[in-house]
């Protein structure tokens, strides 16, 4: 009867006898942290802030050196530990000894516990005592005080030897895993890493198959942070070098799972198979359909990339399917001779599973493209577009002002319906529209939060209900006020703007904190007033406005003083803004009187595109000629008729009118104007809706 | 004390047996004389301890020697011997053809007779 | 003892073992003897608690053997394909030995060393094959073990260092009364060794017997008769009929009494009765028809 003591039983021998055989490694080990990262610490340790750069990246683990040892020495150790299982003679001889299967693989564990953590821990506690307060300074250089942060502290060694410890841990238990499952040692080391980045590298596979086939998927966002994480080797990258404690609980958890796994697998491990590829019938499937979906991902996609139809994607699938099933299938039974029953057998089993694969996807099994949560299970929600947003933003850190309202959630998840109902609008839209990406996030009440992306076209967006119930709605006006953040001190006001003279005074600036916080309630009333027209109309803006402000960061050492800025784009009808700035003096009228005259282009003349997500041509029709306007308007009249009208963006390609306003401006802000081949200078913008009004 | 032929179409454990035989039927071995124990004896020969075994018990079974326990294994006394009816037709047989092989060869009767009588003579103190 | 019953093992779709019997005795030497691929070295490392048999038992002293600390303790194996701890050298080895090995005997480690001449300070990968097994002897037999399970073991030696590794070997049986299962292709050695004998074919156990016993059942017998009977041989079992002029050679499965006897009533002129070698009963058990032994055998 085996008691549980016996489960966890370890030969002392074994351990010592594998220590004996192995040194090497944790010295070569440590030589590479050390050389690598006590070293230059000691050589420049009278005055360390040279280095601080350096410490806190090598504390980050995100130095090449550490970052190579902790991918090769895991592994490394794995191998020369279970090497013995790998070939018929050595693993006879370990397995007459008197040691029960458990044993020996606690005691090949245990031994490379040791292995692997004792270099970590000794320049640990080498750096432990060394460490020193060391300050790196970050912050804009200007007259702003510096914060500082010690990256040399006890606290950033500990977290060093943590993380690094943790990292080890998993690809070793990885390593070991694999090497149960191998026969020979080539397939342990390659299997290991392609186990230790294939999650992630699966999880982002699978992303982009839904980003291609799932109408509404959202590749952006925290994806590429959850793919990286999944290895603690990547995760280190994303994380900036801290886990956190999610993370540290999965990555102990993937640690115990490995564990547990292999020496389960240790006992049934069948002796005689030292030598093949795989040593558990079930690994082979699995390995090779990774390889044939893999490879059938990468000429799909590549394919892809060749034609436009998914009719090119498809033959890359087959084409991928055939050849990489053929590889894998070579590589799980090392043999060229695969051609049989059982190879056909298992490749009609996989191209099954893929093909319910693609055509799940493609009939959106799981009701993913028509999902709509439910707003009353909602805690909050975000909505996100990218068209020429006169929406301020803040440069300082605070949460996204996210909606929570009933009313607002309701309106929100009725728009997200007016896509779905309206996506064939969406999706054959003329690439010549002026579109915009459109993200959603929802913060459910239960587990999965739901996050969707769709591109959509700005009469959509601008003629829509609901966004106008939203935007007007007193909770976004509250969120985004521009007293929702904590100030301490407006410190200035800058002014962008392409319009007008710059009145008789020629300071763009204002530095008086006191004018400043006038200014910004001039702003805050005007903003109130905006009508959602106002908020997405394409009119040009009278100015824009950046204010700089400081502030302190709660439950932060140095936390004050730290700037942030917040902009506004002045509407034409900011009634309040405009008189106080006319009063100080600040003139940004544009006027008939003003322009010498304006220039307009017959649609898609020009190849000229303003802005990020204006209308672009389709690219059959670059015509490269720029240069001849169809026509040209000096009369006062019908300028400033065309002043009343135009806008910034082209909403639709092949029926606006670019126009180019000349004026002679003030010369002294040279950085907002645009320079034509005649040197003189002028203002784009676009007719949308035709010419007749000029009649 | 003994060589073993390997090469030899008998067994080990009848070359054991007929050795030991012989060394106690020419005297080497005297009567009541301690053999060495199974264990010695297979070591000095390096031979199977259960071959040595099965042909003392052997020997012991036909008469030659005996065994005391805690005390070891001894020849036994001629007078001990019982007659061994097998073993007597088995060596008549052999003489027979020995015999016979020796009148093939050409030997004369009388010459036979007279080899006979002189074997005889010479172990006559066997009585 | 050893005592293996109904032992099935399949390696990937080859069956190696078919309900496979095996006896050995405490205190007996057993030679397993097979053709090549007849399954020895797989029966052996099943029995060294190496590999897990599909069906069957495998039992040490009324205990399975799989798993069993207390009998591996207690048990030496030497595998046809050696293996040591790369870079070690024997004196390193002896002290891996030691600490896994309860009965493990520094003094007899000594004297091996020095009977056999070894450099214990050197590589063992340095050594030659020979020299490598005789490394791999000498730490198995200084562990003391109550079973020795040897494969192959005297391929490649020289005859004075086989001569010692008996030595050795008897003199455990003799003074401990070790058992010991060995499997070889030296079938003289064998029988000049083994007291019982295991004849493995295709992974089944063709003939387990007694040493001695196996040959006394069977004979070569040459004989020639004056004036021939009609079926001289009448009576007997006689396996295998040669004749070559005037003599007869048989191979005849029958006690040595009664062949004598019934031959001769026939009154030959020629009688000579062999027993049959190992290596010639082997053959003949393993060799097939009569075309294949004929004019080995004989």
């Amino acid at each position: 009867m085996r008691s549980k003591a016996s489960y966890f039983s370890i030969s002392m021998p074994l351990v010592r006898e594998n220590m004996r055989r192995f040194w090497a490694i944790p010295v070569l080990a440590f030589l590479v942290y050390f050389l690598s990262g006590v070293f230059p610490i000691l050589m420049s340790y009278k005055d360390l802030s040279r280095m601080a750069s350096y410490i806190e990246m090598s504390l980050h683990n995100m130095q090449p050196f550490f970052m190579g040892a902790h991918l090769i020495v895991p592994v490394i150790t794995a191998v020369l530990l279970y090497g013995y299982l790998q070939k018929v003679s050595s693993v006879a001889v370990m397995h007459s000894m008197p040691f029960t299967r458990s044993k020996l693989f606690n005691s090949g564990f245990v031994s490379g516990l040791i292995l692997i953590s004792t270099p970590i821990l000794m320049n640990g506690i080498i750096l432990l005592l060394l460490s020193k307060p060391t300050y790196r300074q970050w912050g804009y250089a200007e007259n702003l005080t510096i914060s500082t942060v010690n990256v040399f502290s006890s606290g950033e060694v500990l977290n060093w030897m943590g993380t690094s410890i943790l990292i080890v841990l998993v690809l070793f238990s990885v390593a070991v895993f694999t090497g149960i499952v191998t026969g020979n040692n080539l397939m342990h080391l390659l299997t290991s890493y392609f186990f230790i980045f294939l999650i992630p590298l699966l999880y982002a596979v699978f992303n982009f198959y839904f980003q291609e086939f799932l109408y509404g998927f959202d590749l952006s966002g925290n994806w590429l942070d959850i793919c990286l994480s999944i290895s603690p080797y990547t995760g280190i990258l994303q994380s900036g070098g801290y886990f956190g404690t999610i993370a540290v609980l999965y990555y102990i958890g993937t640690i115990l799972v490995m564990l547990v796994a292999s020496a389960i697998l240790y006992n049934k491990r069948k002796l005689e198979r030292a030598s093949d590829s795989l040593t558990f019938g079930f690994m082979k499937p699995i390995i090779c359909y990774i390889i044939a979906f893999l490879g059938m991902t990468m000429l799909g996609f590549y394919f892809q990339v060749l034609g436009e139809e998914r009719l090119y994607m498809y033959a890359g699938f087959a084409a991928g399917t055939v050849i990489f099933f053929i590889i894998g299938q070579m590589i799980v039974t090392k043999s060229a001779r695969i051609f049989n029953k059982v190879g056909l057998k298992s490749f009609v089993i996989y191209a099954l599973i893929a093909v319910l694969f693609l055509v799940g996807l493609n009939v959106d099994v799981t009701g993913f493209e028509k999902r709509v949560p439910n707003p009353q299970k909602l805690n909050s929600a975000g909505v996100n577009a990218y068209f020429n947003s006169i929406m301020w933003k803040s440069g300082a850190d605070r949460e996204e002002p996210y909606l929570t309202t009933p009313e607002n959630l309701e309106a929100l998840t009725k728009f997200h319906r007016s896509i779905l109902d309206n996506r064939e609008r969406f999706e054959q839209a003329q690439r010549n529209q002026y579109t915009s990406s459109l993200q959603l996030e929802y913060d459910t009440t239960g587990m999965l939060d739901m996050n969707r992306r769709y591109i959509i076209d700005y009469r959509f967006w601008a003629e829509s209900p609901e966004m106008k119930q939203i935007f007007e709605s007193a909770e976004y006006k509250s969120k985004n006020s521009f007293y929702s953040v904590k100030v301490d001190a407006y410190t200035r006001a800058n002014f962008y703007g392409e319009r007008g003279e710059y009145g008789g005074n020629k300071e763009l600036e204002i530095k008086d904190s006191r004018l400043v916080e006038e200014l910004v309630s001039c702003m805050e009333k005007d903003f109130r007033a905006m009508s959602y027209e106002d908020l997405v109309s394409l009119r040009p803006s009278y100015v824009n406005i950046e204010i700089q402000y400081t502030y302190t960061e709660e439950g932060v050492l140095g936390g004050t003083g730290n700037t942030a800025h917040m902009s506004f784009q002045v509407p034409l009808n900011g009634e309040n803004t405009i008189k106080w700035l006319k009063a100080q003096g600040y003139d940004f009228d544009l006027t008939a009187d003003m322009v010498e005259r304006i220039d307009i282009y017959a649609p898609k003349q020009t190849n000229l595109s303003s802005g990020p997500g204006a209308a672009v041509m389709e690219t059959k029709d670059i015509g490269y000629s720029s240069g001849v306007p169809m026509m040209q308007i000096d009369d006062k009249v019908k300028i400033e008729k065309i002043l009343q009208n135009y806008e910034t963006s082209s909403i639709d390609y092949n029926n606006s009118y670019e126009i180019r306003i000349h004026y002679t401006p003030d010369m002294s802000d040279l950085d907002a104007r645009e320079y034509d081949s005649r040197n003189d200078y002028y203002i784009h913008g676009y007719l949308n809706q035709g010419l007749d009004f000029l009649n | 004390m003994f060589q073993l032929d390997l090469k030899s179409r008998a067994s080990i454990y009848e070359q054991i047996v007929d050795n030991i035989k012989e060394l106690i039927i020419a005297d080497v071995l005297s009567a009541e004389e301690k053999l060495p124990s199974v264990r010695e004896l297979s070591k000095t020969l390096t031979v199977n301890p259960n071959t040595i075994q099965k042909a003392y018990r052997e020997l012991e079974y036909q008469g030659f020697i005996y065994t005391v326990s805690g005390l070891g294994t001894f020849v036994s006394a001629a007078a001990d011997k019982e007659v061994d009816a097998k073993r007597v037709g088995e060596v008549t047989e052999e003489l027979k053809r020995s015999i016979r092989e020796l009148r093939f060869l050409g030997l004369p009767q009388e010459q036979v007779s007279m080899l006979l009588k002189d074997l005889l003579e010479e172990r006559g103190d066997l009585g | 003892m050893i005592k293996v019953q109904n032992v099935d093992k399949t390696f990937d779709g080859f069956q190696a073992l078919h309900n496979l019997d095996l006896n050995v005795k405490k205190g007996s030497i057993y030679g397993l003897v097979g053709t090549n691929g007849a399954g020895k070295t797989t029966l052996i490392k099943h029995v060294t608690g190496i590999l897990k048999q599909d069906e069957g038992s495998i039992f040490i002293e009324d205990a399975p053997v799989y798993e069993n600390l207390e009998i591996k303790q207690r048990m030496g194996y030497i595998p046809d394909d050696l293996y040591f701890f790369a870079s070690y050298n024997l004196k390193e080895s002896a002290g891996f030995y030691k600490s896994i090995y309860p009965r493990w005997s520094s003094e007899r480690y000594a004297q091996m060393v020095k009977q056999f001449e070894l450099d214990e300070k050197r590589k063992l990968s340095r050594f030659s094959k020979g020299m490598q097994k005789q490394a791999a002897f000498i730490l198995t037999m200084s562990s003391m073990p109550d079973y020795l399970i040897l494969d192959e073991p005297i391929d490649g030696l020289d005859p004075i260092i086989r001569k010692l590794v008996w030595k050795y070997v008897v003199e455990d049986v003799a003074e401990r009364e070790m058992t010991v299962l060995v499997s070889s292709h030296n079938l003289r050695e064998m029988e000049g060794i083994c007291d019982s004998i295991g004849i493995l074919n295709k992974g089944k156990m063709m003939i387990e017997r007694d040493l001695d016993e196996l040959k006394s059942d069977i004979h070569k017998i040459q004989v020639a008769f004056r004036d021939p009977k009609e079926d001289p041989y009448a009576g007997l079992n006689v396996l295998h009929r040669e004749s070559r002029g005037t003599v007869d050679l048989l191979i005849i499965r029958n006690r040595k009494e009664l062949v004598e006897k019934i031959i001769s009533e026939s009154n030959p002129v020629v009688f000579d009765l062999l027993p049959l070698s190992l290596e010639e009963i082997f053959i003949y058990e393993l060799g097939g028809g009569d075309s294949e032994i004929e004019g080995i055998i004989f």
